[in-house]
């Protein structure tokens, strides 16, 4: 879902930018309270490890693929504002080094999958801790919090370039085709972080912190 | 100040499988379009020449041979973005310290 350069008009990049930006200050800023000298290697590993998963796409159905975002999986093991840290550094690189989304798109691209992907899949993920107890609710929470984060990314995505005056169409065109295809790519980031986080459910569980509020319980992390 | 920042056991191991996995699935990754370029073909917009020349374009190394090229691509994707990490945790811990 990384946006290119070309696909966005100016006034429309920078909007995004600062749209971005707006949520990258107090996230960076909060990010501050997760990170710790005990969690650089879990941020290092699973940072790393969404990057190679981006690589990787997926075949869908009808010539289409689609690849992980992993803004859920990483907002469950680090809280949601290091996720959005990582997300950015992510794109950053992909951006800078490997040609992957545009630089003039990086704002947008920020802003759909370090925010509004991190932030709709982490508080799914939280609600339905609360509702559901146990290993159950973790798993349940990532599987529908990764499910929706796509499907939102893909919805602000959708926005972005039918307002954009370089799509020859609105976004009553624009929306309902990313939706399309997204809503499928989106099972496959669900059924990928889920099975990601049962296995460490059963291997090394101290790694996935219990929630409070909005955020995770920073002083669990039992890291050994 | 002086931080301690070491690996233990099980982020040695993940480290090891990230590579692993990287290493099994580049060859049974999709070429496919992803969802939005899917879109855009659809509605007929291509993309323009992008505004900076990124060093290893599309994740591929010309150093003979598709997996090879591709692999080492994502080896030095996976370390400097482990690098970055490492380094901006580092100066958040600074910051805090001062702080």
């Amino acid at each position: 879902m990384h946006i290119p350069d070309g696909f966005l008009d100016a006034a429309l990049s920078i909007s995004m930018f600062i749209l971005a930006a707006l949520a990258w200050a107090p996230s960076f800023y909060k990010a501050n309270k997760n990170i710790s000298e005990k969690n650089i290697p879990l941020m290092a590993v699973l940072t790393a490890g969404v990057f190679a998963a981006q690589m990787l796409n997926f075949p869908i159905i009808g010539g289409t693929s689609g690849h992980l975002i992993g803004a859920t999986l990483i907002a469950v093991f680090l809280g949601p504002f290091p996720a959005v840290v990582s997300l950015t550094i992510i794109l950053l690189i992909q951006g800078l080094v490997f040609g992957d989304g545009g630089l003039t798109a990086l704002g947008a691209n920020s802003f759909n999958m370090a925010v509004i992907a991190v932030f709709s899949g982490f508080l799914v993920y939280a609600l339905i801790r609360k509702l559901i107890p146990g290993d159950k609710g973790v798993i349940t929470g990532v599987f529908i919090g990764s499910w929706i984060s796509v499907i939102l990314a893909a919805l602000a995505c959708g926005l972005e370039i039918g307002l954009s005056s370089i799509f020859p169409y609105g976004v009553e065109v624009t929306v309902p085709a990313m939706l399309f295809w997204h809503v499928i790519i989106a099972f496959g980031e669900a059924l990928i972080s889920s099975a990601i986080v049962a296995v460490v459910l059963k291997t090394n569980s101290s790694l996935i912190p219990p929630v409070k509020g909005f955020n995770i319980v920073v002083e669990y992390s039992s890291l050994k | 100040m002086v931080l301690k920042v070491s690996f233990p056991r099980w982020a040695k191991i993940s480290l090891a499988v990230i590579i692993l996995l990287l290493a099994v699935f580049i060859p049974l990754a999709s070429a496919f379009p992803d969802g939005l370029e899917r879109v855009a073909e659809t509605l007929g917009v291509v993309e323009s020449e992008p505004v900076w020349h990124a060093p290893i374009p599309d994740y591929f190394i010309n150093i003979g041979g598709d997996w090879l090229g591709t692999f080492t691509a994502g080896l030095i994707g996976v370390a400097l973005t482990a690098a970055v990490i490492i380094g901006v945790s580092i100066l958040y811990l600074k910051f805090k310290k001062h702080s």
